[in-house]
């Protein structure tokens, strides 16, 4: 089977400054894959190229069998942009109307309106829509065009509760449509919800390419919260302990190997309240990677 | 055609129809400066007074096509390139060529507006008479003796930001304006800049209309200016866009 997106041996470089080194990936067709890593690994560099927006010369990445930015890859690939576009005295309709004017094969833009729950605003300016209504519309615009291929950059930033969840319902859909969706998110625990796997891009390499819980099993970390009066520095050294963090009377542990911590904390279980333990989250995990890189 | 039909009525509502500002300054302006100095601030006999207002009717129709290339074609652009529509069309598999395309027929379309509107004007204030054919004479020349100044426009729409732009526009419009003798006679400049006047592509544009109103023939030499106007400025187009995409900041369509 053709991969969706292939890269082979991937660099990229701006005239001063090196940016992607040596990457290889491949991302199967009706996958979900999450793009993580901190502001200026290289992420968005990486979608340009995948996208065709920046130009690769030596062939090393490959799109749905074709090269980035072909005539091919345009009629099967589709975007939503971190940044909306604010065109002035449009409506919602005229605007994604727009988008399905300009594509081959495209969804009826009533029923993505309707679906997306756009009905209500439809009739109103682009200027005149709110940060969550915008990123609604830009997804409409993405996904009209009916793509096998989708990028979501910071797809749900600005959105309320009830809209980020809709929205998440609305991508297990397209997954189940077999739409290859590639994201990146700020938020890691969606990423962590959603995604078949990620990559964590760190200073233009992958420092992790795989599923989320073949990290986390490899990792074994785990994290112990609870309320308490007593002194941080009592827990700072019990065994497997990798980092303890208090605020007020509230200490979180990380750990290494929770059966052994949880032995150490036993004799002071009389005066720990309302204790949790949970694994290791994506973002932890993520912020204790990146950091190590970054040092 | 769907999707150019599509683009054109995208266009027409967001440039145009819900657009008041562009259409006061692209058409009303230049009437309401026609009027205001043909009517009320004017002195001379009735025989003057009409000469001057024929004149002047080609200097607004060309000061209007100025205004609509450098605020209306040029900002226009620079936002939609600012604000990545261009870029996102760029990903579509029908490109930007017919967004670019409905700016063309848009621009061309208000710029035959603001003629035809012109010539009622004069016809109802001053009874300037055209036949059919001088009137098509004058969009035609108005059309294409103002194709360097709408390159100028879609130059200026490649700055870095609108800021940039509308400095750009207003360096352009009110300096080219005032020497080419679209406000007041030429005549009244010193020699060095009526020399500097008289080569610039609004002067001779406005001139040629002049002679279609009074139905003499253009010289050769002016059609050849206007030709080499449009050569310099598609050259420097090509060159810009060329860099800029070199760049990655713009995409073929």
């Amino acid at each position: 089977m053709t991969a969706a997106i292939q890269l082979k041996n991937l660099s990229f470089a701006y005239p001063n400054k090196q940016v992607l080194n040596h990457l290889n990936l491949q991302i199967q067709p009706g996958e979900i894959f999450g793009l993580v890593g901190p502001n200026g690994a290289g992420k968005t560099t990486l979608l340009n190229l995948i996208q065709g927006i920046l130009t690769s010369h030596d062939h090393s990445i490959t799109v749905l069998g074709s090269q980035p930015g072909s005539i091919i890859v345009k009629e099967k690939v589709s975007t939503m942009f971190q940044n909306d576009l604010q065109i002035n005295n449009i409506k919602v309709k005229e605007f994604i109307k727009l988008f399905a004017a300009q594509a081959i094969n495209p969804q009826d833009p009533e029923m993505v309106m309707r679906d997306l729950g756009l009905l209500d605003i439809q009739n109103q300016l682009m200027n005149k829509l709110s940060g969550g209504q915008h990123r609604k519309v830009s997804f409409a615009c993405a996904i009209v065009s009916n793509p096998q291929l989708l990028f979501l950059d910071e797809p749900t930033v600005g959105m309320d509760a009830q809209t980020r969840q809709n929205f998440w319902h609305y991508i297990e859909k397209l997954r189940q449509q077999k739409v290859t969706i590639v994201i990146t998110s700020h938020y890691l625990e969606e990423i962590q919800k959603v995604a078949d796997r990620i990559a964590i891009l760190q200073n233009g390499q992958f420092s992790y390419v795989g599923t989320w819980q073949t990290l986390q099993n490899h990792r074994d970390n785990g994290q112990f919260t609870f309320n308490t009066s007593l002194e941080l520095s009592l827990f700072t050294h019990l065994p497997a302990v990798k980092s303890a963090t208090q605020t007020e009377t509230n200490v979180k542990l990380i750990s290494s190997d929770t059966d052994l911590t949880l032995k150490a904390l036993l004799p002071f279980i009389d005066q720990l309240h309302d204790i949790t333990i949970t694994r290791e989250s994506l973002e932890s995990i993520f912020l204790e990677m990146t950091n190590k890189g970054d040092h | 055609m769907k999707t150019l039909g599509y683009q054109i009525n995208f266009n027409v509502k967001r440039v145009f129809l819900r657009n008041f500002s562009y259409s006061f300054f692209t058409i009303l302006m230049p009437i309401g400066f026609f009027i205001l100095f043909t009517k009320v601030l004017i002195s001379g006999n009735n025989v003057q007074k009409l000469i001057f207002a024929k004149q002047y009717l080609g200097s607004m129709i060309v000061y209007s096509v100025l205004i609509n290339a450098m605020f209306g074609l040029g900002q226009i652009m620079q936002s939609d390139r600012q604000q990545n529509l261009l870029l996102a069309l760029s990903l579509t598999p029908k490109g930007t060529k017919y967004y670019y395309i409905s700016i063309g027929i848009i621009m061309s379309l208000v710029n035959m507006l603001s003629i035809i509107l012109m010539q009622i004007v004069g016809k109802l204030t001053w009874n300037i008479n055209l036949s059919l054919t001088e009137s098509v004479s004058m969009i035609v020349i108005a059309i294409l003796g103002t194709l360097p100044i709408m390159g100028l426009g879609v130059l200026s729409s490649f700055a870095k930001t609108p800021q940039l732009t509308s400095i750009i526009a207003n360096l352009t419009v009110f300096p080219l304006a005032i020497i080419s003798g679209l406000w007041w006679p030429i005549s009244m400049m010193p020699n060095w800049v009526q020399s500097i006047g008289k080569v610039t592509p609004t002067y001779l544009t406005s001139k040629m209309i002049n002679l279609a109103i009074n139905n003499q023939s253009l010289p050769t030499a002016d059609i050849m200016g206007i030709l080499i106007w449009t050569i310099i400025v598609l050259v420097l187009l090509f060159v810009l866009i060329k860099v800029v995409q070199k760049s990655g900041e713009l995409k073929n369509g």
